[in-house]
């Protein structure tokens, strides 16, 4: 099962992840990414994984935790 | 050569017979001489003996984390360079046990340090202090015997974040003394990559007691289910104020006199209750009561004093402690020290769900607990001091004259 | 001849697709204090464009190389055309063209590593620095084309030179500009500079 994580250091509140992945991560009054920490859905692996590569700080990533 | 004070300036005290603040009481600094006298030497063990009498004292971590000390000893990986590391950092403001154990017991808190050394077959050993007397006291403790040549005693400058234990193993291996954004344990990578042990300075002078008693003895004092003393720092209206050690199991009423005003359990990432009544110095009871001891700091302001404006003040400093990495703590925290200001000064409950709403946007979104800790501290406060702050809220002050029994660093504003 | 053709032809066409690529790296760096869902949504789709005219650029510059070497017009052999300076025929900036080479390609590389490059925070603070050689490799390339291409002078050439130039020099007075107004946070040297190290 994938989850995904956010690197709180990285993070510069640049909100693309919430544009490709708008099921998952919504954005504070501050624009930084409140993610609903449940599992992933498979049918959303694929679009969470763009939404890390299009991150610009690198601050999103997906853990494998089965 | 700094003039060292030989007698105690916070007062130091101990309910029943002190263990870790043996010959303090009555005598000031415990020199190595004392110290045998009174302890003995190091009473040196193997690895598993340490793991299992750890084990079946319960002993936990006394940096706030409370974390068993047996199983963050089973961690340590075998066949590698390991290393240890004694955090004595003590960044929170209130709390003034560490510094007191450094300074006029640092003989027990280095026979801890050499015990673990020992255990895990390594020889770095590193002590990080920030308190400038408790830093001279143990250099002078290390030049005072012959087997602690190899321990380092670090100053370290930073702030209260820079005293969570993965910002310290970063600034003593030279970087900014703040924490990593993913969360590597230091019995994993800490010292200079090694895998590390790592705990409280209190930790260790625990260890070094409960090697030298024995396991029957060291549960000798204490509830069966954690057995032993603990060092806490009493605060305001408390009937010891200062440095106590007190047997686990202590009531905490028994601290406390009689009184209206609430309590803050744990310190300035702790809570605040109405009451002490039914709490006891255990930390799994107090970490159910949802009162965790944290850094043991017990406060109480005097009855009939005004906390409300305190606690922004430590609201306020909190938010300022945030080390800048984490956009949430950093936008969150100080918005939330501003909507409880403006309760305080007399704003409608809009702040007061706002305040909520913001609590609710830092927990758990940060590199350490910081946030975590200061919505605990907020959080509570708005609940226990409702009473008051609705007062404020209806008529911006209370007339009761300023509480100021917490304190905060010099400059802090 | 249609060899010697279609070499200075797809020389023309890379540069056009690294100055694209090189336009929209600059351009989609931009990080507006509040971007809007508009703003945020042009801006992946610029990071994709980005990558797709990289992606071109090097297909045709891997065609305009091989060409060159191929052609019997110029005496271009293949040492030549991967040790920079070393060709008989305008060596300085002939050279220039290989170093364009080798920055696009590290930029290139850079970019595909990028999500393995997550695991690591030195390797991510390194990252935009080795990108940053795509800016190198497009003025080499510049260079490359204006000294030692056969239509400079030509209306055409020098216009295409002209838009290309223009098009990265204003992408970049806007990524430079845009930082003004980003929301940055009052970062760790703000804080670092009132303590010592420990």
């Amino acid at each position: 099962m994938s989850t995904i994580a956010v690197d709180w250091t990285r993070c510069d509140a640049h909100g693309l992840c919430s544009r490709l992945l708008p099921e998952e991560i919504t954005l504070d009054e501050w624009g930084f990414p409140l993610v609903a920490r449940r599992d992933l859905d498979r049918s959303l692996v694929r679009a969470a994984r763009q939404a890390a590569a299009a991150c610009p700080a690198l601050a999103l990533r997906l853990t494998q935790s089965s | 050569m700094t003039s060292m004070l030989e007698t105690p300036t916070t007062p130091v005290s101990a309910i029943g017979a002190p263990r870790l603040l043996a010959g303090v009481v009555d005598h000031g600094r415990v020199d190595h001489a004392r110290h045998l006298a009174l302890h003995g030497p190091p009473a040196l063990r193997r690895r598993g003996w340490l793991v299992t009498a750890s084990h079946e004292v319960g002993l936990l971590g006394r940096g706030g984390a409370a974390f068993p000390v047996s199983t963050k000893l089973a961690a340590m990986p075998t066949g590698t360079r390991c290393s240890v590391l004694l955090n004595g950092s003590e960044g929170e403001p209130a709390s003034r046990k560490d510094r007191t154990l450094m300074t006029y017991a640092p003989h027990l808190v280095i026979d801890g340090a050499l015990l673990v050394a020992d255990a895990l077959e390594t020889d770095d050993v590193t002590i990080a202090v920030h308190d400038p007397v408790a830093h001279d006291s143990l250099v002078r403790a290390c030049a005072e015997r012959t087997d602690a040549g190899h321990v380092r005693v670090v100053r370290t400058r930073d702030g209260f974040v820079g005293g969570e234990v993965r910002a310290v193993v970063r600034g003593v291996d030279g970087g900014r003394a703040v924490p990593e954004g993913r969360r590597v344990l230091p019995h994993v990578r800490g010292v200079g990559g090694r895998p590390t042990f790592a705990s409280n300075v209190e930790t260790f002078a625990q260890l070094a007691v409960l090697s030298g008693l024995g396991v029957t003895r060291y549960a000798a004092v204490g509830p069966a289910t954690e057995p032993g003393t603990s060092l806490v720092t009493l605060i305001g209206d408390t009937l010891r104020p200062g440095v106590v050690e007190v047997p686990n199991g202590t009531h905490l009423p028994l601290l406390l006199p009689p009184s209206p005003a609430p309590v803050l359990i744990g310190g300035y990432h702790g809570t605040w209750r109405p009451t002490a009544d039914g709490l006891v110095v255990e930390r799994a009871s107090l970490r159910a009561a949802g009162a965790p001891l944290g850094a043991g700091v017990i406060a109480r302001p005097y009855a009939g004093t005004c906390v409300v404006d305190e606690v922004v003040r430590v609201a306020r400093w909190l938010a300022s402690e945030s080390a800048g990495q984490c956009g949430p703590c950093w936008f969150g925290l100080p918005a939330v020290a501003d909507d409880l200001a403006a309760l305080a000064g007399g704003a409608g409950p809009d702040r007061a769900a706002s305040a909520h709403r913001r609590l609710d946007l830092v927990r758990g979104r940060g590199a350490c607990s910081h946030p975590d800790g200061s919505a605990m501290f907020v959080g509570s406060a708005l609940e226990v001091l409702a009473a008051e702050l609705s007062v404020h809220q209806h008529h911006g002050r209370c007339g009761l004259p300023p509480s100021n029994v917490l304190p905060l660093p010099v400059g802090a504003r | 001849m249609t060899i010697w053709f279609l070499a200075r032809a797809t020389g023309m066409v890379a540069l056009m697709a690294f100055t694209a690529a090189t336009a929209m790296g600059a351009l989609a760096t931009r990080a507006p204090a509040a971007p809007t869902d508009a703003q945020l949504d042009r801006r992946f789709l610029v990071q994709m464009a980005h990558r797709s005219a990289a992606v071109l650029g090097l297909v045709v510059l891997l065609a305009h190389a091989t060409l060159i070497v191929v052609d019997a017009y110029v005496d271009v052999s293949l040492t030549s055309t991967l040790l920079p300076f070393t060709a008989g025929y305008r060596p300085l900036w002939l050279g220039l063209g290989t170093l364009s080479v080798y920055a696009f390609v590290l930029a290139a590389v850079s970019g595909a590593m990028r999500g393995r490059l997550a695991a690591s925070p030195r390797a991510t603070r390194a990252w935009r620095r080795v990108h940053l050689s795509a800016y190198a490799g497009w003025a080499a390339a510049m260079c490359h084309g204006i000294f030692s291409g056969t239509d400079t002078g030509a209306p055409w050439s020098t216009a295409i030179y002209v838009v290309c130039g223009l098009a990265v020099a204003v992408a970049v007075a806007l990524r430079l500009g845009g930082r003004a107004g980003e929301q940055r946070r009052p970062f760790p040297a703000a804080r670092t500079s009132v303590r010592s190290p420990s």
